[in-house]
């Protein structure tokens, strides 16, 4: 079976960033990620030989750029997601009239 | 030295803030993406206006930036935060009464033997696997702990005609208690309607019951999907519906279809079924994985792909009978576009986050044992009695303190999932942590190979499609759908 590999660079992508691409593939592909030097090396081995795999590497490095958009947007709006939700949900337990 | 000043954008340059937000590349646009607020506001954006606004570039005097402020996807120190928790907080409204909607199965018996049956049906003749008059005082004292204002109680069964006693018995009870806790009440009896007396539509019209049965399209398919040894389901449901309209009136009767792999082939006979028998909505619901389902599903079930097919074409069908001028909604789509179209939540328990199962639904089975959603009995009926929540002998706060309930808790807030928590969906959407169990042998579930988000994805892409790419008269449609209370006039308005 024929392997995939797509380099993501660390200066680039966090470990996370890179696990959460990769595992949005998991359905289609058995995933294994390497890290050396300044680069995650992910590999991608079709489950299934009559997979069509020509548009994976694009695909994840379009998954790799939304991880870290998203992963930006955590870190910016962790401690302001918790306030909301405490605030929206206060009283949810059905004690509040 | 001349002083060399910046322009005044500069100073408003970096003064907002990005709010939370989720986002998904539309799959028919790739470098478009869908976004979402926390609330479920939503709004459709180039890519690279997206990676712009999350990187702080956006400039205060672009109209995008008031887009995604009305949006509730950023803000910025002259924008309160009050309409972003105002619309999480209606949004999870539901989240506030506890269980609405509680089921009472009076009897497993049933007449047909349906080979996707979700339910561990019995023979007619079958009476031990009916609700013991014991079992029903107690579920119905039980009924009354929980706070909820507004409930809605359900008979089912098997077939609850069967035992109609137990009906009519329940029903006294909770009129009685009532008397003294002044909740608002629905009675509900899903049924099949065969051979429904005049005594007993009397009944049903004297509580106002909403009847809810099962119709499954033309004829020859309705037969055999529920097989009767006299052949003769469809015309009996006919009938069945004919009385339920003519004594309890037109508006509560209510049909829902279940879709085999033969019904995946006729989607326009099935529509035409519901135009030509006078009903207005249809609700077209995959099966289920569970009971005779599970058994059968290598001869009636399909894939995802396959229903997502039936449902695009099906829909377009339904479309163009409405253009037609005859009123009719997809129930699915209604939903769906409610959520979309409205900041209100909606009362459908496979669809909330936390999961409806416990939080929104409570199941009291024929034998006292208590399960927070049909589906969890299902699996009981199987075998497995992992969402048990406890008997009616216990109380309620116990049912909470159950395993099955601390399971529901752990892997039932959507938004805490792993995928579920950046999808852009999630406000809309629900986790379903026993059907994940049921398929994938663990309540969280795998997202990327689940069925459940790979129906729900394809389906709130389609609609998402559809509603970008329709033209007015087709949006007041979907509008009238979302809109239950607008007129088709009203919504063409708007």
């Amino acid at each position: 079976m024929k392997i995939i590999e797509v380099i993501a660079p660390a200066s680039m992508y966090s470990k996370e960033v890179v696990q959460r691409a990769a595992h949005r593939h998991s359905d289609d592909y058995f995933i294994e990620i390497v890290q050396g030097g300044e680069a995650f090396q992910i590999r991608l081995t079709p489950k299934d030989g009559t997979l069509d795999t020509c548009r994976i590497s694009l695909q994840l490095n379009n998954d790799l750029l939304d991880e870290a958009l998203r992963e930006s947007v955590r870190q910016q709006t962790s401690a302001i997601q918790e306030i909301l939700l405490r605030a929206a949900l206060a009283g949810a337990s059905g004690g509040e009239r | 030295m001349s002083k060399r000043f910046n322009p005044p954008s500069a100073f408003l340059s970096g003064s907002y803030r990005v709010l939370p937000l989720r986002f998904r590349r539309l799959p028919w646009s790739d470098e478009e993406v869908f976004v979402t607020s926390m609330s479920g506001d939503w709004t459709v954006l180039p890519h690279s206006d997206l990676a712009r606004t999350i990187s702080g570039d956006l400039s205060p005097a672009e109209p995008l930036y008031d887009e995604l402020l009305s949006r509730n996807l950023i803000t910025d120190e002259l924008s309160p935060l009050t309409p972003l928790i105002s619309g999480i907080r209606t949004r999870k409204s539901y989240l506030r009464e506890g269980p609405a909607l509680h089921i009472f199965v009076v009897s497993l018996r049933c007449h047909h033997t349906c080979s996707y049956c979700q339910v561990s049906r019995q023979p007619t003749g079958a009476s031990n696997f009916d609700m013991s008059g014991e079992a029903a005082t107690l579920a119905v004292e039980r009924l009354f702990e929980w706070p909820g204002e507004n409930l809605t109680v359900e008979f089912q069964g098997g077939e609850p005609l069967l035992h109609f006693d137990r009906v009519v018995s329940i029903t006294e009870a909770i009129v009685q208690a009532n008397r003294s806790h002044n909740k608002r009440i629905q009675f509900v009896l899903a049924s099949t309607l065969h051979d429904l007396s005049e005594i007993q539509l009397q009944f049903l019209a004297e509580h106002r019951f909403q009847l809810s049965t099962s119709l499954d399209g033309p004829e020859w398919l309705h037969n055999a999907n529920r097989p009767r040894t006299e052949k003769d389901s469809y015309r009996r449901t006919l009938k069945g519906i004919e009385a339920g309209r003519r004594i309890l009136g037109e508006d509560r009767v209510s049909a829902l279809t279940t879709l085999t792999k033969k019904s995946l082939e006729h989607p326009e006979e099935i529509i035409n079924e519901y135009v030509k028998q006078g009903f207005h909505s249809i609700f077209l619901r995959p099966l289920s994985p569970y009971g005779f389902a599970l058994r059968t599903g290598h001869r009636i079930g399909y894939s995802v792909d396959d229903f997502l097919t039936f449902y695009r074409t099906a829909l377009e069908l339904i479309v163009q009978v409405n253009k037609g001028g005859y009123v009719l909604e997809e129930s699915y789509a209604s939903l769906l576009y409610s959520q979309f179209l409205t900041p209100f939540p909606h009362g459908y328990v496979d669809l909330r986050s936390p999961t409806g199962a416990g939080w929104g639904a409570i199941v009291y089975d024929y034998d006292g044992l208590v399960y927070p959603s049909d589906e969890a009995r299902m699996l009981a009926a199987m075998g497995d009695r992992t969402w048990a929540l406890g008997t009616v002998r216990e109380p309620v706060s116990s049912w909470l303190n159950s395993p099955a309930m601390q399971s529901l808790s752990e892997a039932g807030v959507a938004e805490a999932l792993p995928t579920c928590a950046d999808c852009a969906y999630v406000p809309i959407c629900g986790a379903d942590p026993i059907d994940h169990y049921a398929r994938q042998g663990d309540p969280i579930g795998h997202r990327p190979s689940s069925p459940f988000c790979a129906k729900q994805m394809g389906m709130m892409d389609h609609l998402i499609e559809r509603w970008l790419k329709a033209d007015h008269a087709e949006r007041s449609i979907f509008r009238s759908w979302a809109l239950p209370n607008c007129s088709r006039n009203e919504a063409e308005a708007a």
